[in-house]
C-alpha cells in the first residue's frame, strides 16, 4: 500500500479517539503539532473528501447539521489503515535507529 | 480596522472559488468550507488577515482544481454498466493519463518525437500535394497541354518549347481534338497611368487564351476575335492589382484608350487577382494576331509558346497525331522536314522541375517517420517491460489477454492523437513560412496551402504511429505468465530479465540504417553544392551590380535608345565610386538573351546550314565591367565604329562549334546587316544561364557597329553591369536617382549585385542541401538517442551480471569495452546495411547532383564515419555508468 500523506495521517489520527468536525479537525491537528501544521480549509476539505472516497471516513450524522458542519469519524477500514501505516512508520523508525541516524534523548528532545 | 463580522474582500475571493468546485463537492461540502473558514479568519489577528485569505485562496484553487481531476477520473476507477465499446476505451484513457502523468519524461520524448516526424511529413505532403497534385487553378486544367513542336533535320532542328503559327493555324482550324489552341509571348510592358510610367509584366496574347484557359473578366470582358484583327486597333485587358492600385479602380477605364509601351490600346477589361498567366507578376495582356503565313514564307516559322485545351476524354496520343498532320499540312512547302508535336500537361511542365526534388525530400522526411516510429516502438517495449509486473497482476485480477492490448493501444493512441495535434500546429507554421524559403521561380507558391486533406493525412498517419508503436508491445502480452512474473521473474524494481533484446536491436539497426542513407544523401546534395560553387563563371563577380534598362519605344526612336543608354553609363563613370560601366543586350543570369541563326563562316550561307547563337551587342567596356578574360586576340574597342570594318568577338565554345584552329583573322560574311565581318579575339566562355548548365555558343558585337540590326536587336533592352570600387551597395543605392535625374522617361529594373544574382540562381540546390543536411542530421540524432536508449536498458538489466563480473576480477575497462561492443555491433551493421540501401536509392538523387556521381566515394566513405562517430558518443554515456557501477550495490539489487 502507498504510504498515506503527512496530512492523510495527522487527520486519521486526530480522529482516532473521537469523531470532530473540519473546524475541530484543524484546530487539533494546530494544537498537536505546535502551529508547525495548519491545513487550509480547502487542502483540509480536498483531503476529507479523498479520504471518504477510500472509504477511510465516514460522516457521523446527516449533513448539514450544526453551523460548522458534519462530524467525521473513522471508519472501520481507516482504523486498519491509521493502525499499518503506524506500524510501517515503527519498523521504519526502529531501522533507523538501528543505524543510529537518530536517538531520542531523556527529555524527547532529539539529537540532530 | 475590519469588521470581524463582514470577511470583505478576502471572503469575497474566497466564496467565488469555492463556486468552480465541481458541483458534487460543491453542494456537499462548499458550505462547510465557507463556514469554518470564516470562523478561522475570526480567530485569525487583523494584522495577519490579509495572509490567511490570501494562502486559503491558493489553497482552494488548487482543491477546485484537484477535485475536478478527481471527478473526472472518477468513473476510471469503477467498471461502468456499458463496458466495452467506446466507453471502454474513454475508461482506458483515463487510466493511461494517470498512469503517465508519472512519467513525464517518457511523455515529452514520445510527444516530440511524433510531433515533429507528424509535423514535418504533413508539411512536405501539404506541399506535394499543392504543388505536384491538385490541379492548376484553371478549369478542367487536365485538359490543358503544351503544345511543343520538334523539328528534325533542317533550320531551328530540335525543340525550343513553342509552336509555330503555321500549326497554330492548321490546327485551330481542322482540329477535332481541341477546344481551343491559343499562343502567347510573355512581355514586360510600360504601361502610362496617372502616376507616370509603371514597368508590368504581362503577355501578348491571341484571343483564344482565355476560352482555352476557360478565365472570365472580373469588370468588362475577355478579348473577343474581333479584338485581334490586322490593322484593327490593339486592345487590352489590365490586372486587378494594378487596376486598382494605379487607376483607382476606376470604372471608366474600361472603354478607353491606355497607353502601353508607347502604343494605344483598348481597354475591354480587368481580370481577377488571382488570374496568374503566365506567371504571378502579369498584369497586362494585349490582344495580338498571329500572321497567316503565306505558304512557303518563311513567315510560318514564327513560332511561340502555344497551349491547346483538349476535348474531354481525348488521350495526348491522339491529340499528338492530329496536330502532327495539322502541322506538316501546314509546312507543306516544307515537306521533306519531318516535323512532330509533342503534347506535355501544362500541370506537368510547370511543376516537372521540382518533381524529382519534392519526392527526394518526402522521401527524406519518410525515412525520418521510419526512424521516429522505430524509436517510439523502443520506448513502448521497454516501458512494457517494466510494465510487466503491474500486467501480471491484471491477468491474476481476471484481465483478459484483450483488456491488455486495448490498454497499451489506449496509451499508444492517446500519445500519437496528442504529437499528431502538435505536429499539425508545425506543419501550419512551417506553412506559413515557407513561401519565403523557396528560392523565386519555384512553380505554384501562391496555391501553398495546408488543407484538410493534409489534416485528414496527419490525423491518419498519428493513428498509424500509434497502433505500430503499442503492437509490439501488445503481441509481446502474450508471454505475460502471472506465475512467472509474481513468483520469481520479477525483481524488485519491477523489471523482467526473461525479455530479449531482438527485437529492439533490430529497431536499432534499422534506424541507423536509415539514417546513413540520409547521410549520404544529403553528404552528395552538399557535395554538388559545393562543386556548383567552385565553378569559374567566366567573369569576377564580386562588386558588380546590375541592372536593366528600359527605354520605352514611344519615346526614344532606335538610334536614340542606345545613345541615352551610352550617356548614362558615362555619367556613371564620372562617379570615383565607379571603375567601369559595361552595357549590353545579354548579361550573366538575366534571361532574354538575344537568339541569332547564324551561318558559320566559310559555310555555304544558305538558311539550311544555319545554325544557332547568342548575339550579344556590347558597349566595348562591357568586358572590363565584367571582366571577362581574353583568350586571344582583342576584345572590341571604342574605336570599332560604324566606319571601320565590322568587328566581332567569339567565345572558346563558339570556337569549338564552328570554326577551326586560328579563328581571328578570319572574315565573316553575312553575319549581321549583309557586311562582311571580322574576327578580331576570342574570349573565355561565360556562363549566362545558370553556373550549371553547358556554354552556348556566343558572338560579341559592338553596338556602334550593329545598333541599327534587326528589330529584334532594336527592341531588347539593354542591359548594365557597373563594376564599383569597392562600394556595391552605395551605387545601387544611387541608381535610380541618377537615372531619374538624367532622363525621368527610362526605367531601371532589376537593381542587384552580380553576387546576389548568382546566389538567387543557386538558391534551390542551396536549399535542397540545407534540407536534407538537417533531415539527416536530425534523423542521426534519432538514431543516436534510440542506441543510447536501448544500451541505458541493457545495462541496466546486466547490472547483477556487471556486478559479478567486477566482483570476480573483471577491470572496468572490461564492462566498458562490454558494453561498447554491444553498442558498436548494432552500428556497424546498421552502417553495412545503410550503405547497401544507399548505393541503391542514390540513383533517383541524381537528377539533382552536379557534377558529382551519385556513388561518390567520398561520401560513401566519409558518412559511414560519421555515423559511427556520432553513434560511439552515444554508446559512451551507458558504457561509463556501467563501468562505474559499485559491485556491492549491483549484486544486492535483489
Amino acid at each position: 500500500m502507498t504510504p498515506l500523506t503527512n496530512l492523510w495521517y495527522h487527520v486519521l489520527l486526530v480522529l482516532w479517539d473521537e469523531p470532530r468536525h473540519g473546524y475541530g479537525i484543524i484546530k487539533e491537528i494546530e494544537r498537536r503539532t505546535a502551529g508547525d501544521l495548519v491545513p487550509e480549509t480547502g487542502t483540509l476539505y480536498t483531503a476529507i473528501r479523498r479520504l471518504q472516497d477510500e472509504g477511510l471516513l465516514e460522516p457521523l450524522e446527516a449533513p448539514d447539521s450544526g453551523r460548522r458542519g458534519s462530524c467525521y469519524r473513522l471508519s472501520r477500514r481507516g482504523r486498519a489503515a491509521l493502525k499499518a501505516e503506524t506500524r510501517r512508520l515503527h519498523e521504519l523508525v526502529a531501522l533507523a535507529r538501528e543505524l543510529k541516524i537518530y536517538v531520542p534523548g531523556p527529555a524527547g528532545a532529539g539529537r540532530r | 480596522m475590519s469588521d470581524v463580522r463582514s470577511p470583505g474582500l478576502g471572503g469575497a475571493v474566497c466564496r467565488i472559488l469555492i463556486a468552480l468546485h465541481p458541483r458534487a463537492v460543491r453542494e456537499r461540502y462548499g458550505h462547510e468550507i465557507w463556514e469554518i473558514t470564516r470562523a478561522r479568519a475570526r480567530d485569525t489577528p487583523d494584522s495577519r488577515r490579509w495572509a490567511f485569505w490570501a494562502r486559503e485562496s491558493v489553497a482552494l484553487v488548487r482543491s477546485a482544481f484537484d477535485a475536478r481531476i478527481d471527478a473526472w477520473l472518477a468513473p476510471a476507477r469503477r467498471p461502468t454498466p456499458d463496458s466495452g465499446g467506446f466507453m471502454e476505451l474513454v475508461r482506458e484513457m483515463k487510466q493511461t493519463i494517470r498512469a503517465l502523468r508519472r512519467q513525464p519524461g517518457f511523455v515529452v520524448t514520445a510527444l516530440l518525437t511524433l510531433a515533429l516526424a507528424i509535423g514535418i511529413n504533413t508539411a512536405v505532403f501539404s506541399v506535394v500535394q499543392s504543388i505536384l497534385l491538385e490541379p492548376l487553378p484553371f478549369p478542367d486544367s487536365n485538359q490543358i497541354v503544351r503544345v511543343r513542336e520538334v523539328i528534325s533535320g533542317g533550320e531551328g532542328s530540335g525543340d525550343a518549347g513553342y509552336a509555330t503559327a503555321a500549326t497554330f493555324h492548321a490546327w485551330r482550324e481542322k482540329g477535332e481534338t481541341i477546344e481551343a489552341v491559343a499562343s502567347y509571348a510573355p512581355a514586360s510592358f510600360t504601361v502610362f497611368s496617372p502616376d507616370g510610367p509603371i514597368g508590368a509584366g504581362g503577355a501578348w496574347v491571341t484571343p483564344s487564351i482565355f476560352p482555352m484557359l476557360r478565365a472570365a473578366a472580373l469588370q468588362g470582358r475577355v478579348f473577343e476575335e474581333a479584338d485581334a484583327r490586322p490593322g484593327g486597333r490593339l486592345a487590352a485587358l489590365i490586372g486587378e492589382k494594378l487596376f486598382r492600385e494605379h487607376f483607382g479602380a476606376d470604372p471608366d477605364l474600361i472603354g478607353r484608350v491606355l497607353q502601353v509601351e508607347g502604343m494605344e490600346c483598348v481597354v475591354v477589361g480587368v481580370m481577377p487577382g488571382d488570374f496568374y498567366f503566365p506567371d504571378r507578376a502579369s498584369e497586362v495582356w494585349i490582344g495580338f494576331v498571329l500572321p497567316r503565313p503565306e505558304f512557303g514564307t518563311p513567315g510560318g516559322s514564327m513560332a511561340h509558346p502555344t497551349l491547346a485545351r483538349l476535348k474531354e476524354g481525348v488521350t495526348l496520343a491522339a491529340g499528338e497525331a492530329e496536330a502532327t498532320l495539322a502541322a506538316n499540312r501546314g509546312h507543306l512547302s516544307k515537306s521533306s522536314e519531318g516535323r512532330k508535336i509533342r503534347l506535355v500537361r501544362l500541370q506537368d511542365e510547370m511543376v516537372g522541375g521540382v518533381r524529382p526534388a519534392l519526392l527526394v525530400i518526402a522521401a527524406a522526411v519518410g525515412l525520418i517517420l521510419l526512424i521516429g516510429v522505430a524509436n517510439l516502438s523502443n520506448l513502448f517495449l521497454v516501458r512494457s517491460a517494466r510494465r510487466q509486473r503491474e500486467l501480471s497482476v491484471r491477468v491474476t485480477l481476471g484481465a483478459s489477454q484483450r483488456d491488455l492490448v486495448r490498454g497499451l493501444l489506449a496509451e499508444g493512441l492517446l500519445l500519437s492523437g496528442l504529437g499528431g495535434l502538435m505536429g499539425v500546429g508545425l506543419a501550419l507554421a512551417t506553412m506559413r513560412a515557407l513561401p519565403s524559403w523557396l528560392p523565386a521561380g519555384f512553380p505554384r507558391v501562391e496555391e501553398l496551402a495546408l488543407d484538410w486533406t493534409s489534416v485528414a493525412f496527419a490525423a491518419g498517419l498519428s493513428m498509424l504511429t500509434g497502433v505500430v508503436c503499442s503492437i509490439f508491445p501488445a503481441l509481446r502480452t502474450r508471454q505475460v505468465d502471472p506465475i512467472v512474473c509474481l513468483r520469481d521473474g520479477v525483481r524488485s524494481d519491477g523489471r523482467s530479465p526473461a525479455i530479449s533484446f531482438r527485437l529492439q536491436q533490430s529497431f536499432i539497426v534499422v534506424q541507423v540504417a536509415l539514417a546513413l542513407v540520409l547521410l549520404v544523401g544529403a553528404g552528395l546534395l552538399i557535395r554538388s553544392f559545393s562543386r556548383l560553387l567552385e565553378v569559374d563563371p567566366g567573369y569576377e563577380p564580386a562588386n558588380v551590380v546590375t541592372a536593366t534598362l528600359k527605354l520605352p519605344g514611344n519615346r526614344y526612336k532606335d538610334d536614340e535608345r542606345w545613345e541615352r543608354a551610352r550617356e548614362l553609363a558615362q555619367l556613371l563613370e564620372t562617379d570615383p565610386r565607379v571603375d567601369s560601366v559595361g552595357l549590353g543586350t545579354g548579361l550573366p543570369l538575366s534571361p532574354g538573351a538575344l537568339q541569332i541563326g547564324i551561318a558559320a563562316p566559310g559555310g555555304s550561307g544558305r538558311k539550311e546550314d544555319q545554325s544557332q547563337a547568342s548575339l550579344n551587342i556590347v558597349r566595348p567596356a562591357y568586358a572590363r565591367a565584367l571582366r571577362l578574360r581574353l583568350a586571344v586576340g582583342r576584345f572590341l574597342e571604342e574605336t570599332d565604329t560604324a566606319d571601320v570594318t565590322p568587328v566581332v568577338v567569339v567565345n572558346e565554345a563558339f570556337v569549338k562549334a564552328y570554326l577551326g584552329r586560328e579563328p581571328v583573322g578570319q572574315s565573316w560574311p553575312g553575319l549581321l546587316e549583309g557586311k562582311t565581318w571580322q574576327i578580331v579575339g576570342v574570349v573565355r566562355d561565360v556562363r549566362y544561364a545558370s553556373l550549371d548548365s553547358g556554354v552556348r555558343p556566343e558572338v560579341y558585337v559592338s553596338d556602334r557597329q550593329a545598333r541599327a540590326g534587326n528589330r529584334a536587336i532594336r527592341n531588347a533592352g539593354v542591359r548594365l553591369a557597373i563594376r564599383t570600387r569597392g562600394d556595391v551597395m552605395g551605387v545601387a543605392a544611387a541608381l535610380p536617382g541618377l537615372v531619374r535625374r538624367l532622363d525621368p522617361g527610362m526605367l531601371l529594373g532589376n537593381v542587384a549585385t552580380m553576387e546576389h544574382r548568382i546566389s538567387a540562381s543557386i538558391a534551390a540546390p542551396r536549399l535542397y542541401a540545407g534540407l536534407l543536411g538537417a533531415l539527416a542530421t536530425l534523423a542521426t540524432g534519432l538514431a543516436s538517442l534510440g542506441l543510447y536508449g536501448v544500451l541505458a536498458y541493457t545495462v541496466a538489466q546486466r547490472r547483477r551480471e556487471i556486478g559479478v563480473r567486477l566482483a570476480v576480477g573483471a577491470s572496468r575497462i572490461d564492462i566498458l569495452r562490454l558494453i561498447y561492443r554491444d553498442g558498436l555491433r548494432l552500428v556497424l551493421v546498421g552502417a553495412v546495411l545503410g550503405t547497401i540501401g544507399a548505393t541503391w536509392l542514390t540513383q533517383y538523387l541524381s537528377s539533382l547532383l552536379y557534377a558529382v556521381d551519385p556513388h561518390d566515394l567520398v561520401t560513401f566513405a566519409f558518412m559511414p564515419l560519421v555515423l559511427v562517430a556520432v553513434a560511439s558518443a552515444a554508446c559512451a554515456l551507458p558504457a561509463l555508468r556501467a563501468a562505474r557501477l559499485d559491485p556491492l550495490s549491483s549484486l544486492r539489487v535483489d
